[in-house]
């Protein structure tokens, strides 16, 4: 067993953030169905009752969306003047969090920005709020955090995203240290690995599913199958030949999946008129099947902080009548007690009920 | 008159047998004066019976020339010139030690003439069980024992003669080397003295110059005068405070070679303990081979035109950033989990905890009423 691979099993990117394909698959669609549920039982509810319940998103609608606003987020920040890496982690954020919440739940476009805005915070640069907010007419910045703790929340408070920008540059610098291929070789095939991986995994799922190292390989091979093949033949000198086969296999299925974005796409995304055609129907789609209640995500934090203020206050009304004498500091604590007790058995899962 | 010899010719003495071995302190055994009457009395010994006189007696019986001693059943023929005062107050003690003294004389061997320890050491243990013979052996012992010392002394003479001689020469050279010792002391000491008295000379000088400074009466506050000349002479007093200070460490490194010069201290035999704290420490506790990369090999240096400014530029360079710690952070990423299959590892999971609640949530469509989200715990 390699050290490295331990060392990277430790990451909370492979326990919390690394699933099979079909895993996967199963929790976008567990996820959208219980979003469906959840919406359609509120439309009903509502005091007049939409009675032909809006067509739904499907998965693959979602899918499209995803993507199409995971390019608006990577437009924002590189107009934000964000590192590569930083951008990165604002869209696996945004990954992250719709693998667990769906589009229709929580508005995709208040996410992105809330995203960047947080990876700056969690890659530890700075930037401020009020300038971050000024860059983007129609932001304010109560919009930018409004969901900032529902986003760690669906984040599972794991912040750490590994990247396979530092990786490319270690391989890079073991490939010249070996010095069998001259420098405009290397230095192209960089110059497009590096493309590659500023794009194409994060339109597809490759940090779900395969490790940095690999998504390097993946994107290394597309560029020149040749280093890749120098790189593994020296990492298994040692060890057989099937490990290696496995290994490249792994990295050919990462290939395959990078493919499917190429950077050369990004233009199409990148013209806006073009994708907003093609994505207007979803987008009106999406409009009339949200939930009411998580449209303006402003107003439901400030009632939420309202409401625990008010519970908050309440609490402190108690104590102070019980702890006059110090006499019945036992019942208003135990009650307490007694019911975050209840709340964390019956929550189950620490990271919180499934939204 | 004379009494006839009891025991054989013996070189080494018996004790005088008597209630007590100490020294009289007043009255002489032989002729009886009372120190009271005479107060310059004086008790002298002989070290063939070791029998106490005053030294009143001493002259009178054997000023004429060799006499018997004067204790009943004491058959020893003495002279004048074998007297001496005791310098212990204990008789068989001063016996004991003129013993030592004959035995070591004879065997005065040192370890550098055996091959092993254990050659030495058994010697010495010879000498011992020699040297007890003869000061509290029966009268058996004591004559094997006897005649073993004398038989060394008549045969071994040469060497032994050697061995004094070899003995004088290192005492000589231990005695040069520890006045060597004292007089580079005693140098060090006057030349720290002769800088202190320097420097406050020096300190003199300067108060004065800012007592005349003042009684001129120049511009600015007494303070401020005081400042001026000492930061004017201050490279003056660095200069006479340091230039001592290489000298002083320069006999300190010559001396360490003298005085540091401690033999045959044998190299201590560490126990386990002693030699875990021994051990540089190290920050992951033995965990160092489990860090250790498998597929790669971490060099010092790597051709990375990137990185060649971080080496000279300022900005780099004086916060710390560290180009090694790149590198391996690099090299680690590159090949990190190369040989993880999350697609194998991860089927089993596929009904993790959060799904698993997921599922439970839509099937008793608990969610609808769960506004508080925010409320983790």
């Amino acid at each position: 067993m390699a050290t490295e691979d331990a060392r990277y099993r430790q990451s909370s990117q492979y326990r919390l953030w690394s699933f099979s394909p079909s895993h996967l698959q199963s929790l976008r669609e567990k996820t959208s169905s219980l979003a469906i549920s959840h919406i359609s039982n509120r439309l009903r509810a509502s005091s007049p009752p939409v009675d032909p319940l809006p067509d739904f998103l499907t998965p693959a609608d979602e899918a499209m969306l995803l993507n199409f606003y995971i390019v608006d987020l990577l437009r924002a920040a590189q107009f934000c003047d964000l590192p590569s890496e930083i951008q990165a982690t604002a869209a696996i954020f945004f990954r992250r969090f719709y693998v667990t919440n769906s589009l229709m739940t929580y508005p995709p476009r208040a996410l992105t920005m809330t995203c960047i805005f947080f990876a700056c915070k969690a890659e530890g640069l700075y930037y401020r709020l009020q300038k971050f907010a000024d860059k983007f007419p129609g932001i304010t910045s109560e919009e930018v955090l409004a969901a900032e703790y529902v986003l760690c929340q669906g984040l599972r408070f794991a912040f750490d995203v590994r990247h396979p920008y530092r990786a490319l540059e270690g391989a890079i610098m073991e490939l010249r240290r070996l010095g069998d291929f001259d420098e405009t070789r290397l230095g192209r095939a960089h110059q497009r690995t590096r493309d590659i991986l500023k794009f194409s995994p994060l339109l597809t799922d490759a940090y779900f599913h395969y490790t940095p190292s690999q998504v390097m390989f993946g994107a290394l091979s597309i560029a020149d199958e040749g280093l890749l093949q120098r790189l593994l033949s020296d990492a298994f000198s040692g060890q057989s030949e099937s490990s290696k086969n496995q290994v490249l296999e792994t990295v050919q299925g990462c290939r395959a999946m990078l493919e499917k974005e190429l950077p050369e796409k990004r233009t199409t995304y990148w013209d806006a008129s073009g994708s907003k055609e093609t994505m207007k129907p979803l987008n009106k789609k999406l409009k009339k099947c949200r939930d009411p209640d998580r449209v303006d995500l402003v107003a439901l934090q400030k009632a939420r902080r309202e409401q625990g203020l008010q519970k908050t206050k309440a609490k402190v009304a108690i104590k102070e009548d019980g702890d006059v004498f110090g006499a019945s500091i036992g019942t208003s604590k135990d009650d307490e007690r007694e019911a975050k007790r209840r709340r964390v058995t019956g929550g189950g899962d620490m990271f919180g009920p499934p939204l | 008159m004379s009494r006839k010899p009891v025991t054989g010719g013996s070189t080494v003495v018996k004790l005088p047998t008597g209630p007590t071995t100490a020294l009289p302190s007043d009255i002489c055994p032989v002729c009886k004066r009372v120190r009271y009457l005479n107060t310059d009395m004086e008790f002298l010994i002989n070290p063939e019976c070791y029998h106490p006189m005053c030294s009143n007696c001493v002259n009178n019986i054997f000023k004429s020339g060799p006499a018997q001693c004067p204790y009943a059943t004491c058959i020893k023929t003495l002279r004048h010139r074998g007297f001496r005062s005791a310098f212990f107050g204990d008789l068989a003690v001063e016996r004991e030690v003129d013993i030592r003294r004959r035995v070591a004389a004879a065997y005065n061997m040192v370890e550098d003439d055996f091959e092993t320890l254990r050659d030495y050491n058994n010697y010495l243990q010879d000498v011992e069980d020699l040297n007890f013979d003869l000061i509290s052996g029966g009268d058996e012992e004591r004559r094997a024992a006897e005649q073993k010392l004398l038989h060394r002394e008549q045969e071994f003479r040469e060497e032994i003669e050697r061995n004094k001689r070899r003995g004088r020469e290192a005492e000589l050279t231990r005695q040069k080397r520890d006045a060597a010792d004292a007089e580079a002391t005693r140098q060090r000491r006057l030349e720290e003295q002769r800088e202190e008295a320097r420097a406050r000379a020096e300190e003199g000088t300067i108060n004065a110059e800012v007592m005349e400074a003042l009684a001129r009466g120049e511009a600015g506050s007494a303070a401020e005068i005081q400042t001026r000349i000492v930061a004017q002479n201050r490279a003056r007093v660095a200069a006479i405070s340091g230039a001592h200070f290489p000298s002083l460490v320069d006999t300190a490194a010559r001396n360490i070679s003298n005085t540091l010069s401690i033999r045959g201290l044998k190299t201590k035999k560490i126990s386990d303990e002693e030699e875990d704290l021994s051990k540089p420490y190290d920050p992951f506790a033995g965990l160092g081979p489990a860090l250790e990369p498998s597929r790669y090999k971490l060099r010092d240096a790597y051709p990375n035109t990137w990185l060649e400014p971080a080496k000279t530029n300022d900005d780099h360079r004086v916060p710390g950033y560290s180009i090694s710690e790149y590198v391996a952070r690099a090299m680690f990423d590159a090949f990190a989990g190369l040989g993880v299959n999350i697609a194998d590892e991860k089927k089993d999971v596929a009904r993790g905890p959060g799904t698993a609640m997921a599922a439970d949530a839509a099937a008793t469509n608990r969610v609808t009423g769960r506004m508080d989200v925010d409320d983790v715990f």
